[in-house]
């Protein structure tokens, strides 16, 4: 059995050989960077003194920010016409999922509607604000299901998994059918 | 093996940690991130990028570890954030403009023309880094880290076969990639099989 051979034989020495392979140390001072931003973002307990000038720094550049965000809305000029391009749209990407689809089906459905909401015509400059909260909550769920997917607190079952996917895909769906459908209302 | 095996953590530290201290946060870091590191590197080839991948793993081990109950093993918990993060990382927008990553295209192949261009010396360090990062990812996780093909696709959102499909495939490239060059071949075979390069 070597690594050069085919089969099982060669696949195992492979992987013999790869595990062998040497670990990196990380390079000098990435534990203080890490920690400083673990620190900036409230996640690393800092000591009171600290704490009271970085909620102070906190307030007054949040105020800051507000006041920029004001007057940029304010100063935004709103778009005199539809874009002139229709979107290509192609509406035999939105197939429905079979009745009874195996977690391969979902996960390589779930793929094809990032694909499609990649290839998705931007988000319009002015957007009702009805729809821009629908979008997030699409979006903040479909986060969540993918944190739940990457973190789980305790194994999940092949049942869980999958019902996790079909969520996903079902908010992927309405998701890629709004934004379509939104790009379709700018060209009208 | 994988660096994560064997790291054992003390309950108070891990109990400290979830309260945000940083001292206990350190604990965790200096234990580990070689394990994350070195994965991170194998995952993602660049030293920046790996670095970045340490850094982003260890904020959501701040963020998350309130959460953590322990159903997993710590190593095991933290393994899983790196290797999504290092996934994220790959399948971001700009990252597959570059390198293809999820456009279906054929990564097992991507290989071949540096590898010919170089006449095929590597050893089995460069001729992993060598690969297209779709078979890297499922090589690594499958031979050195123990992920089964099942989990593999469900990280990668791809199918089982797929997984299956990709390893036959990079193990292939990797022997292509090695055949010929002696050294290499007895380098890598030193630690693992000794007497079976020749």
């Amino acid at each position: 059995m070597t690594t050069r051979g085919d089969g099982a034989g060669g696949d195992a020495a492979l992987a013999a050989a790869l595990r062998e392979l040497p670990g990196t140390a990380p390079p000098r001072g990435a534990w203080e960077a890490i920690r400083r931003r673990g620190e900036a973002e409230g996640l690393l307990v800092k000591r009171p003194a600290r704490r009271l000038r970085r909620d102070l720094e906190w307030l007054v550049g949040g105020a800051l920010a507000a006041t920029v965000v004001i007057a940029l809305l304010n100063l935004t000029p709103t778009p005199t016409g539809p874009d002139p391009v229709a979107p290509a749209i192609d509406e035999t990407q939105f197939a429905a999922t079979p009745d009874s689809p195996t977690l391969d089906h979902l996960i390589e459905r779930s793929r094809m509607l990032e694909r499609a909401l990649r290839a998705a015509p931007g988000t319009p400059r002015v957007m009702r604000a009805s729809t821009a909260n629908t979008i997030a909550t699409l979006e903040d769920r479909v986060a969540l299901i993918d944190q739940q997917l990457s973190f789980p607190e305790r194994p999940l079952t092949d049942e869980e998994v999958k019902v996790l996917w079909r969520e996903r895909v079902q908010l992927m769906d309405s998701l890629v059918q709004l934004r379509y459908a939104q790009a379709r209302r700018v060209v009208l | 093996m994988s660096g994560f095996a064997g790291i054992t953590i003390d309950e108070t530290v891990l109990d400290r940690a979830r309260r945000g201290d940083a001292r206990a946060h350190e604990s965790l870091y200096r234990s580990f991130s070689p394990a994350v590191y070195t994965l991170s590197l194998r995952l993602v080839k660049t030293p920046a990028l790996a670095e970045d991948m340490l850094q982003e793993t260890f904020i959501e081990v701040m963020r998350s570890l309130p959460r953590y109950r322990g159903d997993a093993s710590l190593a095991t918990w933290i393994r899983r954030i790196a290797v999504s993060k290092c996934l994220m990382h790959l399948r971001s927008a700009w990252h597959n403009r570059a390198a293809g990553f999820a456009d279906g295209d054929d990564p097992a192949d991507a290989a071949a023309p540096l590898a010919e261009s170089v006449g095929l010396r590597m050893d089995l360090q460069d001729a992993l880094a060598s690969l297209a990062p779709e078979s890297r990812v499922v090589v690594w996780l499958h031979d050195v880290e123990g992920y089964t093909h099942r989990e593999i696709a469900v990280l990668m959102q791809r199918t089982e076969s797929f997984s299956k499909s990709q390893l036959a495939r990079a193990h292939q490239k990797l022997r292509e990639l090695l055949e010929g060059d002696e050294e290499p071949c007895r380098n890598m075979m030193t630690d693992a099989m000794p007497g079976e390069c020749g």
